[in-house]
């Protein structure tokens, strides 16, 4: 059993997600993080292109 | 020839005092009035605080940036808003005391026709018995607020490692007042002080835990998020408290410090019960409140409540009507940032006042509220300085027919990436997106957020990510060719 999984028999860390081996390799993986990044990316770019369509023009006499 | 001056250097001064320059400082007078020289990129002070990156490494001067794009830079305070002028002349002025070498303790009038709050917070460690005083932080624990606090904290901290090669050390890292917001630095702090005594081989013998108002860890004074992870919805809470448990680090939540002394530190919890904690090393962040200053009208009559909120903020476009949490729209938020009273002043970044919290308000038996503050620094800070400049610039150029730029948090995204190790092989970073940044129940009345555009992920990658912004941020404030293409 590795370390952080014996953190699991305390109280206070029982009702939280384990992370499993593979999760643990993927984390620090180049090839599947260089992935994780252009997906990131790509939501990024979302939510920057949805900001500039939110902003709206008002007039300043209002 | 019109006069703009902005209040501040920060994430949002800066941001506007740039752009007002490059787009109208040839035609027009801005001027920026901050205490400090330099310019700090906050989010990377979490990283002078372990060491793992130098204080000059997340500073550099603006006078010299400032002359590159016709802004002329004040190395002084703001103290006072005459927003009416004085009884000799209608032209409205602020009163500044100069901290420049040359000029120290000099007071100027400096008129405008237009004026951006961009203040930021003043650091309130008086709030809190033990922890500081109206000067600054006290000696009992450290800050990571500015990169002399973060220095401080760094050399504190090995000071500590190093004494855990041969004794117990207990370490205390989050939030000092129940009303504090910024829990996203010290969530930082914690993860790469677990990373560092790890890799100095004394994880053993230091405990360390988490201790802030949350009324759970990932609440982030968002009312916490759900975050698209494959293909689940997973709540922050759940998200934070596994990678706390996967380090071995304890938390205590719901609490208000209301004492520091050395080495102890007295809490409330919100059934109003009082503990304590005993620590080694504490970083603990301080309440936040404006910087205190004073409106006077054209008779010399202080009119401060009529520009500010109690808690020296801001008032601008926001629905500030006392409402219960069931009641809280998407628009009661701001949305031009202008003043109600007084049309040609904006507040911008965290000197604007929220109209309340973002999270669910709670109050401890003993009457202490114990709720965090809304957080308003980095991207939407940037974001709103930038539509703030831009109606100041349709101001000046529209006359009559002038548009102002809308900004609001409740349509307006935000990305964050949060350090949790470093190592260009060995980093973690946690890496979100979050649409909008305060829910809109009526939009989406699931979560209050768009669930396909609230996404997160840990790995190497944020670590890589956080380093990537390090350098592109700092590039962008610097003005250096094609700074304008970088999102804000």
């Amino acid at each position: 059993m590795e370390n952080s999984e014996k953190n699991f028999r305390d109280p206070q860390f029982k009702t939280t997600m384990i992370p499993g081996p593979l999760m643990k390799f993927a984390r620090q993986c180049i090839i599947f993080q260089l992935i994780g990044m252009a997906m990131f990316g790509l939501r990024s770019i979302i939510v920057i292109v949805t900001n500039k369509r939110n902003t709206r023009q008002v007039p300043a006499n209002r | 020839m019109a006069q703009i001056v902005i209040m501040g250097a920060g994430v949002a001064g800066h941001a506007a005092a740039t752009i007002l320059g490059d787009a109208i400082g040839a035609e027009h007078k801005i001027i920026v009035v901050a205490p400090n020289s330099h310019w700090n990129y906050i989010p990377s002070n979490v990283w002078v605080g372990t060491g793992t990156m130098k204080k000059e490494e997340v500073l550099f001067p603006l006078r010299p940036i400032y002359e590159q794009v016709n802004v002329d830079f004040r190395q002084a305070k703001a103290i006072s808003i005459h927003p009416e002028g004085k009884e000799e002349s209608d032209t409205p002025f602020i009163t500044v005391e100069y901290v420049d070498p040359d000029r120290q303790g000099e007071t100027e009038e400096i008129p405008y026709d237009y004026l951006i709050n961009a203040t930021g917070p003043k650091l309130n460690f008086a709030k809190t018995p033990g922890l500081g005083d109206e000067n600054g932080i006290g000696e009992h624990t450290v800050s990571i607020c500015s990169a002399d606090h973060a220095t401080h904290a760094h050399q504190r901290l090995d000071e500590m490692l190093e004494r855990a090669r041969s004794t117990k050390q207990k370490v205390l890292i989050g939030t000092s007042d129940g009303t504090c917001t910024c829990q996203g630095a010290a969530f930082e702090y914690i993860l790469n002080v677990e990373q560092k005594a790890r890799k100095m081989g004394v994880r053993d013998n230091v405990e360390i835990k988490w201790i802030s108002n949350e009324p759970y860890i990932g609440d982030f004074g968002m009312d916490g998020l759900h975050l698209g992870v494959a293909g689940y919805a997973i709540s922050s809470k759940l998200f934070g408290e596994s990678l706390f448990a996967e380090r071995g680090i304890h938390w205590i939540t719901d609490a208000h410090v209301s004492k520091v002394e050395e080495g102890r530190l007295e809490y409330e919890l919100i059934d109003g019960t009082m503990h304590e904690e005993s620590f080694d090393f504490a970083m603990l962040i301080p309440q936040f409140t404006g910087v205190g200053l004073k409106a006077y009208d054209k008779a010399g009559e202080e009119i401060t409540d009529e520009l500010f909120m109690p808690n020296g903020f801001m008032k601008v476009d926001a629905d500030y009507t006392p409402k219960s949490y069931e009641e809280w729209k998407a628009g009661d938020w701001p949305v031009t940032y202008q003043n109600p009273s007084y049309k040609n002043i904006f507040a911008a970044g965290i000197a604007f006042a929220p109209p309340h919290p973002i999270s669910e308000p709670r109050k401890s038996p003993n009457g202490t509220p114990i709720t965090p503050a809304p957080p308003r620094t980095g991207m939407p800070s940037a974001t709103i300085a930038e539509a703030v400049a831009h109606s100041i610039i349709s101001l000046l150029r529209d006359g009559e027919s002038a548009k102002l730029t809308t900004a609001s948090m409740a349509e307006m995204g935000a990305l964050c990436v949060a350090s949790a190790a470093v190592g260009w092989k060995a980093g973690q970073g946690v890496s979100f997106t979050v649409y909008p940044i305060v829910k809109d129940y009526d939009k989406y009345p699931g979560t209050g957020r768009d669930t396909l555009r609230t996404f997160g992920s840990i790995g190497l990658y944020g670590h890589w990510l956080k380093t990537a912004l390090h350098y592109m941020f700092i590039y962008k404030a610097k003005v250096k060719p094609g700074w304008k293409i970088i999102p804000g």
